[in-house]
């Protein structure tokens, strides 16, 4: 009896897991065709447009790879355009871009040979009127069997920064008042990535040569929903940042004779919705191959677009030098006028 | 035996109808191209992401392409829904997506794009009186690309009346054409929509303005695109207009007004203004006057009296639908 019903529930058992284990299977099935890869970030102060393009001969490559060993890579004769369509897609603009043979890179994305990228001079239409989007697409049409990629991206709008009344160019910066006079007011788009970041640039005076030097802080903010009472951050630009942000990047060197201040930049770039997805999958790369985003539609890669606005010129008052040459956290650093 | 079967029966039962129903109806395979309309240089979107199916999720549902409709699938079976695609020489193809669920249940979907030349430049001869124009075909539409210059010339103090003779005004060096009143640009008021454009050509509708707003949509640039040497081959002059009750040629080198006809109100008076140095918010734009603020948009000053397009004489570009 005891057996019999162990062979009853073992046919059920089988049953039922065979039932269910035909469904939600997923084919992976590797290709052993190259895979191609773009890597594009166009801007509207481009002067040029650089597409990069390759293809991995390894198919079993991680998209991290594809774009940084070398010895996996080969550049492919392609046809590549970049079009300015409407939102309908008719194409109303189209550049041909053309193959050239630059220098070794040293860093960065194909950061060795073979260094080929395709260029076009920079289309004149890349700066749209506020509420509307142009959209740039980019087609590769590789040679040998057909084979076509297509990829698309927004022209982020010029973004601008609103400075508090104690903040002007080539005024000297008071690092000392109310905060909101040296508070920088920061759009944030929803549907774009947007970057801030602050320069400041000094002088370094080794063996009586005084060399440039700067330190960069920036802050990022994700394309992703927020809250509508955030779509605004402020930046204050008080002695408590400032000095903090010189004692943690410049070290005490006995090499150095001297150093000098001399101005601060402030910029913001807004990228679109692509650069956001890509720029978060890199921060949460795993070992599975479709964890780096790509929005290439028959390959892989980027191709997305940035605009950048940059204020230089921002000097510091007498008081506020003077707190950074004698200051007690500072004085180490031989800042003098 | 029969007791053993009898115990199985009923598990088994319940297992194959009610746990796991057997799919039986195919998906719904939803796709769409983007562009519909190209060139051979054109790479086309395909996207079946819209596809359904009653028991298999979206993301699982695979699809293939062909390209041609030929029977030769251009890609294998994958759950990736979008496909590109470049046509290597003009004509109208059909493309075949077919998608398929998780129970192997396959259904396609068949579409036509269209591969020609969407911007081509040509001329024709206006058959009443042997004058070339050239013409530029823009999507759906040939334009003339050169303002008309149909009839007989006559001087600027002339007031032109109905008299079976199409008359217009040219300016002094006869650099931008032939400038019609509204009447006589609807043949004297009698043909307000092929107005006096060559046989089988029009007068522009709004709706025709409409297509060219869709492909500056950007509004800055616009004489890049629009003006002679333009992009889109257009070659619009600023030609201005002829006041007729001032007297006075006003707006060359520096605005263009054509007339334009709207079908469903024939006979009224319409403008189409474009400046050459357009700020972010002058765009192309169809001023009717009756508009509010029509006077003032056309700048009209208070010494030229009341606002009347009747004392206006405007170039006139004809259009011919794309066959």
């Amino acid at each position: 009896m005891r057996k019999r019903l162990s062979i009853e529930y073992f046919a059920v058992l089988a049953l039922i897991l065979a039932g269910q284990g035909c469904r939600n299977d997923i084919d992976l099935v590797l290709s052993s065709d190259p895979i191609p890869v773009v890597y594009g970030i166009i801007s509207p102060d481009d002067s040029i447009h650089r597409i990069y393009l390759t293809q991995s001969i390894n198919p079993m490559d991680s998209p991290g790879n594809l774009t940084a060993a070398p010895f996996v890579v080969t550049v492919p004769e392609a046809d590549v355009f970049l079009e300015l369509r409407t939102p309908e897609g008719l194409v109303i603009e189209r550049s041909r871009l053309r193959r050239v043979q630059g220098l070794p890179r040293m860093e960065g994305i194909f950061r060795a040979e073979p260094n080929v990228h395709y260029e076009c001079a920079a289309m004149n239409i890349i700066d749209p009127a506020p509420g509307t989007m142009v959209l740039y697409t980019l087609t590769v049409a590789l040679s040998g069997n057909p084979h076509f990629l297509y990829a698309e991206t927004e022209i982020p709008p010029e973004p601008s920064l609103q400075f508090g009344k104690g903040l002007h160019t080539h005024t000297p910066v008071n690092l000392f008042p109310e905060q909101t006079e040296n508070e920088i007011s920061i759009y944030l788009p929803d549907t774009l990535w947007t970057e801030f970041h602050v320069v400041v640039h000094y002088f370094e005076k080794i063996n009586q040569d005084w060399q440039h030097q700067s330190i960069r802080y920036k802050r990022n903010y994700p394309a992703v929903i927020r809250n509508s009472d955030t779509r605004t951050d402020h930046f204050n630009l008080d002695e408590g940042w400032f000095f903090t942000l010189i004692i943690n990047n410049i070290k005490k060197d006995p090499l150095v004779q001297a150093r000098r201040f001399d101005h601060m930049e402030f910029g913001v770039t807004y990228a679109s919705r692509a650069f956001n997805d890509y720029y978060r999958s890199i921060q949460y790369e795993s070992d599975l191959d479709n964890s780096l985003y790509s929005n290439i539609v028959s390959g892989m890669g980027l191709f997305c677009a940035s605009n950048s606005r940059h204020y230089s010129g921002f000097m510091l008052n007498p008081r506020s030098l003077d707190s950074l040459m004698n200051g007690i956290c500072t004085r180490g650093l031989k800042f003098v006028e | 035996m029969n007791q053993l079967l009898s115990r199985l029966a009923a598990p088994l039962i319940i297992a194959l109808s009610g746990c796991n129903p057997i799919d039986r109806n195919p998906p719904d395979c939803l796709v769409r191209v983007f562009p519909e309309q190209g060139d051979s240089l054109t790479v086309f979107l395909f996207d079946g992401a819209g596809s359904v199916d009653d028991m298999t999720e979206p993301w699982q549902l695979k699809i293939r392409w062909d390209a041609e409709s030929d029977g030769k699938w251009e890609t294998d079976f994958s759950i990736s829904k979008q496909f590109s695609w470049r046509f290597p020489t003009n004509g109208l193809y059909s493309v075949t997506g077919e998608v398929q669920d998780g129970a192997g249940n396959r259904s396609t979907n068949t579409f036509i794009v269209d591969v020609r030349e969407v911007f081509r430049d040509s001329s024709f001869t206006d058959s009443r009186d042997g004058r070339p124009y050239p013409a530029v075909l823009l999507v759906n539409r040939w334009w003339m690309s050169e303002n008309l210059m149909y009839g007989q010339k006559t001087e600027d103090f002339v007031i032109t009346r109905p008299n079976g003779i199409i008359e217009y005004y040219a300016d002094q060096n006869d650099e931008y054409g032939a400038y019609y009143t509204w009447s006589e640009a609807t043949r004297e008021g009698e043909d307000s929509v092929a107005g006096i454009c060559p046989p089988g050509w029009r007068l522009p509708r709004k709706k025709d303005i409409r297509e060219i707003n869709d492909l500056v949509y950007f509004k800055k640039n616009l004489g890049k695109y629009l003006l002679e040497d333009g992009i889109l081959g257009l070659d619009l002059r600023l030609s201005g207009r002829f006041v007729r009750s001032a007297g006075k040629w006003d707006g060359q080198g520096s605005r263009s007004s054509l007339w334009i006809n709207d079908g469903t109100k024939p006979g009224r008076f319409k403008s189409w203004a474009l400046y050459r140095n357009s700020s972010e918010t002058d765009a192309l734009a169809i001023v009717y006057e009756g508009d509010w603020g029509a006077a003032a948009y056309e700048g009209w000053p208070i010494d030229w009296g009341e606002f009347n397009y009747g004392q206006v004489a405007l170039p006139v570009r004809c259009v011919k639908d794309y066959q």
